[in-house]
């Protein structure tokens, strides 16, 4: 109930157009009843008239009276259609104007939450929160609403006017509903689960299609076509089985209940019929009891589905809450907005813990100048990355204070702090937009000049130009495919534009061939220059030029000074550098 | 609700402005409407012929269903007039009992009819379907260049559900609904030929709304479904790129994105509402002019004794009964119009000759040594665009041949000319002195292993991947392969071993693990000749020193093309081809292409190791 009321409080800056509709509603649900005794009245009053005794008189003042009906028909239809379609405009905008203000809700919400929540989340979950389970609320908003209203109102009015009609037909005509919504609720148990699996099933020959495809020249390369096209045929008839049960079912329940809709019709013609036989009734009154009864049905009819609506809806919601209810970063937010910054940095005492209880870092002291160079070097999952990762407050420190020009990182607001820090990334994400627009991404509308400027720093221009359409080359699906070499100097570019104080690299080049790596690392350099720059590999070679170097190990700082001091320490740099040296000493061995 | 905002005026196009991707016209289904065509459409139904006998089921069927559906108001019209106007109790009872039994009958007889049609649509779809799927199958890979991946399931699934429609659906309905149509036009005449005639005045009424009407709610249903489909893109990449819009801060830029896309679908859905409502409204208007029709011209009728009140009431049954099969045979042409253009794009796919096929009279290869000799390769993709130029190069059974190069100087091309992915343009390839196009391509690719650079693993386990290679492989010959090229030992380590899904360890599984296991696979195959296409330079340097190993392991007992950038992996090889424009410039070992002064090969070593010593590895230590 809890989860109903807060569904509804998306709608409640709506209810004038909610009451708009409902109005609608009711004018409708009236006319609808009033309908058929219109057709009463005319075959009681004229048309029966007409087919007992036709003195020229009689049809004259009939058939008068008839093009009044006609008139006063069109009339009814008219409103009719204009309600209809008034109650129809009404409910739609409501549904979706809420679901726009939820959706941008959620939306502006997932922005905001932070990248302990991310790490946890499916970006996928995410992405079916936002578009299905809001068009789970939209269907309820919509049409959703409308039936209930509708169809209880209209069932509702019928039963009354079907009373007063005559109550013995009515009860007639009733001993068969029970049955009906039993066998409704029944089918619709039935068969929602096979259309899932026939959804299912689709699915899994359009996943099949997709990796026949990727895989093409595997495929191709071991001589496996046959066996594809015989997996495939598998899954295609498999869809055909599927099809065919779930028609079995409703061809099954389909006519079933027309035949228990028709069943009800008959008992009320037989017992009407022998009513009208014995005058208690007017053929006019059993044809119009006849419709009423026939209007009753499609309710009972529509029930399970909606019922699936609000269960439907009830469950999405508590899905989008769910996320809602996530803390955003902005809760943690603080005061200060950076307005300059100078690029000091300073790690004291600080102590990282995740929420699943290990310890990333500890104890880490650190000061960096502004204007150095830091590489950072340690064995994979030693805490690198969540070291740099303090700095602009992806993660909040649990101990300790991380300071940015003297300054605790969580006295500033955090977009202003976070505007001076550049991030190159591991895993380069680039937007399905042109190359401009990529690299423009901090600022939007660079001119043109800039932009090229730090593609040439970033060793990135030259390909560009080497493409079709230069810097308006589409990225993506529909455009095209960057190696991820070319993506890491994209990503240094992107990161340039900002034109930050602290610049954080986080081992852009060991996923790619040596020659990339050196054009990175002339990137690199162009970049760090009169920047405060964090840079964390894998390889000694890229950091050996840094001012200052750190080994992590194990969540600590277990080493720190120049290329030179920390290889006279002889300890795990040493260690490091050496076994690296074995590596390219084979490569050394070929010149000779 | 939203301010109207007017649009900016449109700015003179700007040559020189930079592009974002609001500039792109993504609209790519312009073509979704097109003309009948008779071609076209005789090939579709080409697909019903093997079910003939399935579709006249389905229409006889139809047919008696539909009987059964007209029979009933003139059974009430019976009851009315015979029983409850000449009050005969017992014809009441009889015709109750007709009607109930005439229920019973239509329920048998449309669930017969459901499920005859539903399995003749479903049939039909699915040899579509494995028709295009297996004709895919058999394309060279220049196919493949030419459509996007996403192209592929779009015809495959949502095409051929439009051309199901068509002939199935459409057919059907065409036959019955046409059928009805006339019956009911016959039952309404031996009624009343007064009233039937004036109610043909509103058919073409009928008609012109439905086919004129349609085509704007399916238009802008369909602009509905792609402003929706945008909306969906804009939200994925806003979460999948959440840190970088974070890390940049541009969390109101990126909402302002996603709203405007809100707002655009909120426009189009209220648009596809009033067209639709009006459509609607427009028919019910005209079959209610229709009723008025019927009611004053019947009053008449009735006056005149030429009309019962039961036959009257008939008409009026009658009435939806005539009109809807009208409207759905009208609706028909707009879905043929979405068949055409489902089957242009199908057929343009079926009509597609493979360009590689076996020659006649090729012969299967057996048991071959491994001897590669090409002489005189020319090829390019494009006419007079050559992109090997008379290229010959003679291998021995058992040597590793390197080609090195710049990116774009034919390495690729070279090998997939080897396993004849494409056809040389002059010239000739051999394989133990037989030209490969009289090879049998089933038996050529079979002794030929490739190794891509980027390892393409399929959903299964890493068993079932390895395996991939010789389908006939024991479990034990599986764990042999992966020990043999030194995959064993991490694949052990999984919590799951072998029958770890590649997929859910897909982020467990580094690049450099699933190149080992695609080792394994091209292993399993045991190819006479080996291709590696540059699959050791996405790796780190660590899991490229396990590569080497299980490399080391691959390239023993057969013949192996290596295109490589590393050049670890070069110098081993017994010759070195330097590629460069299209042509062979160098060829040696690695001492002799070194010995050349002034040589290409030189060079580049001398380049990569500069950078190597620069970059402080070598220099440092002494």
């Amino acid at each position: 109930m809890r989860t109903i009321s807060r569904i509804f409080s998306f709608a409640k800056k709506y209810w004038l157009l909610f009451a708009a509709s409902l109005l609608c509603m009711g004018l409708l649900v009236a006319i609808n009843i009033y309908w058929p005794s219109i057709q009463q009245r005319v075959i009681d009053d004229c048309l029966t008239d007409l087919a007992s005794s036709p003195t020229p008189d009689i049809i004259k003042a009939n058939l008068k009276e008839l093009q009044n009906f006609a008139i006063l028909l069109i009339g009814v239809f008219l409103f009719k259609a204009f309600c209809q379609f008034m109650q129809n405009y009404t409910i739609e905008m409501v549904s979706q104007l809420s679901v726009y203000d939820i959706r941008n809700k959620l939306f502006d919400h997932i922005q905001r939450l932070s990248f302990t929540y991310h790490d946890d989340a499916e970006a996928g979950q995410l992405i079916s929160r936002s578009t299905e389970d809001v068009e789970a609320l939209r269907q309820l908003f919509g049409p959703g609403v409308v039936n209930i209203v509708v169809n209880c109102g209209m069932a509702m009015a019928i039963l009354v006017k079907c009373i007063t009609m005559d109550w013995l037909l009515t009860l007639l005509g009733l001993s068969i509903m029970p049955i009906l919504g039993v066998v409704v609720f029944r089918y619709s148990h039935i068969i929602r689960p096979m259309y899932v699996k026939i959804q299912n099933q689709v699915g899994d020959m359009t996943s099949a299609i997709t990796q026949n495809i990727m895989g093409i020249r595997v495929i191709k390369a071991f001589v496996r076509e046959d066996d594809q096209i015989k997996k495939f045929n598998k899954l295609a008839w498999g869809l055909y089985d599927r099809v065919l049960a779930s028609t079995k079912v409703s061809a099954f329940y389909g006519p079933f209940m027309d035949f228990l809709a028709v069943l009800a019709t008959i008992l009320v013609l037989w017992v009407g019929g022998l009513h009208v036989i014995h005058g208690k009734l007017t053929i006019g009154g059993l044809i119009a009891f006849n419709t009423y009864l026939g209007m009753l049905i499609g309710p009972v009819r529509m029930m399970p589905f909606m019922v699936a609506v609000i269960q439907n809806a009830i469950a999405s919601a508590d899905r989008i809450f769910e996320v809602l209810m996530a803390h955003p970063e902005r809760l943690l937010d603080g005061k200060t907005p950076m307005k300059r910054c100078r690029g000091e940095v300073e790690f004291k005492n600080v102590t990282l813990t995740y929420h699943d209880g290990t310890v990333a870092l500890k104890d880490i002291n650190l000061k960096v100048e502004a204007g150095q160079m830091i590489g950072i070097i340690g064995p994979t999952g030693c805490g690198k990355t969540s070291l740099i990762n303090m700095i602009p407050r992806f993660y909040d420190a649990s101990k300790g204070q991380v300071l940015i020009d003297g300054q605790d990182v969580k006295s500033y607001v955090i977009d202003t702090l976070r505007r001076h820090i550049g991030i190159v990334s591991q895993e380069t994400f680039l937007f399905a937009d042109t190359i401009y627009a990529n690299l423009s991404y901090p600022r939007s509308m660079m001119p043109i000049e800039t932009v090229v400027e730090a593609a040439k720093a970033a060793n990135i221009h030259e390909h560009i130009m080497s493409l079709p359409e230069k810097y308006n080359t589409m990225l993506g699906e529909r455009g095209v495919n960057l190696s991820g070499g070319q993506k890491q100097r994209m990503a240094i570019a992107r990161a340039l534009l900002m034109d930050p104080a602290i610049l954080i690299l986080d081992d852009s080049t060991s996923a790619v061939d040596t020659h990339t790596e050196a054009l990175i690392q002339e990137a690199i350099n162009n970049a760090a220059k009169s920047r405060t720059t964090f840079m964390i590999a894998q390889r000694v070679s890229a950091i050996t030029g840094c001012d200052k170097i750190i080994v992590i190990d194990k969540g600590r700082i277990v080493e720190q000074g120049t290329h030179r001091e920390l290889l006279e320490k002889e300890g795990l740099y040493h260690r490091i550098y050496n076994s690296q040296l074995l590596e390219d000493s084979q490569k050394e061995n070929f010149v000779e | 609700m939203f301010h109207k905002r007017k649009r900016p005026e449109k700015l003179p196009p700007d040559p020189n402005r930079p592009k974002t991707r609001l500039d792109y016209d993504f609209n790519d289904d312009r073509h979704l409407r097109r003309s009948f065509d008779s071609e076209l459409a005789k090939g579709a139904f080409m697909f019903l012929k093997p079910y003939r006998l399935k579709f006249l089921l389905a229409v006889v069927l139809w047919i008696i269903c539909s009987a059964l559906n007209l029979a009933q108001p003139w059974l009430s019209k019976l009851l009315i007039d015979e029983g409850i106007i000449k009050m005969n109790v017992r014809v009441l009872g009889l015709l109750c009992a007709a009607i109930l039994g005439v229920h019973l009958l239509s329920w048998l007889m449309s669930y017969c009819q459901s499920l005859a049609f539903t399995s003749l649509g479903e049939s039909v779809a699915n040899s579509m379907r494995i028709t295009l799927f297996s004709h895919i199958q058999k394309q060279s890979l220049g196919f493949f260049k030419q459509y996007p991946a996403g192209s592929f399931i779009s015809r495959i699934m949502g095409d051929v559900g439009a051309i199901r429609r068509m002939i199935t659906g459409g057919a059907v309905h065409v036959i019955v609904d046409s059928g009805t149509a006339m019956v009911v036009f016959f039952i309404m005449w031996r009624i009343n030929r007064v009233l039937t005639l004036w109610l043909l005045l509103v058919v073409p009424m009928i008609v012109a709304a439905t086919v004129l009407l349609r085509k704007y709610v399916r238009g802008v249903n369909r602009e509905a479904r792609r402003k929706n489909a945008a909306l969906i893109a804009n939200l994925s990449e806003s979460v999948a790129g959440v840190r970088v819009i974070k890390s940049f801060g541009r969390e109101k830029a990126s909402l302002l994105g996603f709203r405007r896309a809100g707002r655009d679908l909120f426009r189009t859905q209220m648009r596809a509402l009033v067209i639709g409502s009006s459509y609607g409204v427009v028919v019910e208007l005209i079959q209610l002019f229709g009723m008025m029709l019927v009611l004053i011209i019947g009053a008449r009728e009735i006056s005149q004794g030429r009309l019962t009140l039961g036959g009257f009431m008939a008409f009026l049954g009658y009435i939806g009964r005539f009109f809807d099969p009208i409207r759905k045979v009208s609706n028909y042409f707009n879905t043929i119009q979405v068949a055409m253009a489902g089957a242009e794009r199908i057929f343009g796919i079926l009509n597609y000759e493979p360009e590689i096929q076996d020659a006649p009279g090729a012969l299967p290869a057996e048991d071959l040594k491994g001897d590669v000799a090409l002489r005189n390769v020319v090829f390019g993709y494009e006419k007079d665009q050559e992109v090997i130029k008379d290229v010959s190069l003679e291998v021995k059974a058992g040597q590793t041949v390197a080609l090195v190069g710049s990116t774009g100087a034919g390495k690729t091309t070279l090998i997939n000319l080897l396993s004849r992915q494409y056809d040389v343009g002059g010239g000739s390839i051999e394989l133990d002195g037989r030209d490969i196009r009289s090879i049998t391509l089933d038996s050529l690719r079979r002794s030929m292993g490739v190794v891509l650079q980027d390892p393409f693993l399929f959903p299964g386990s890493i068993m079932e991947n390895i395996r991939y290679g010789r389908l006939d492989a024991s479990d034990a010959e599986v764990v042999e392969a992966a020990r043999f090229v030194g995959a064993h030992e991490f694949i052990s380590a999984l919590p799951k071993g072998y029958d770890t899904d590649v997929r859910e360890g897909a982020s467990r599984l580094s690049t450099g693990q699933k190149q080992l296991i695609s080792f394994a696979r091209a292993l399993i195959a045991d190819p006479a000749i080996l291709v590696l296409d540059e699959a050791t330079s996405s790796v780190d340097t660590k899991t490229e020193k396990l590569i080497q190993f299980g490399l080391s392991r691959l390239f023993a007992n057969r013949t192996c093309f290596v295109v490589a950038h590393r050049l670890s992996t070069i110098a081993s090889a017994d010759l070195i081809c330097v590629v460069e424009g299209g042509r062979i410039v160098e060829r040696g070992s690695h001492k002799e292409l070194m010995a050349l002064e002034n040589g290409r090969y030189r060079e580049l070593y001398s380049i990569q190791f500069e950078k190597l010593r620069k970059s402080g590895v070598f220099s440092a230590g002494d």
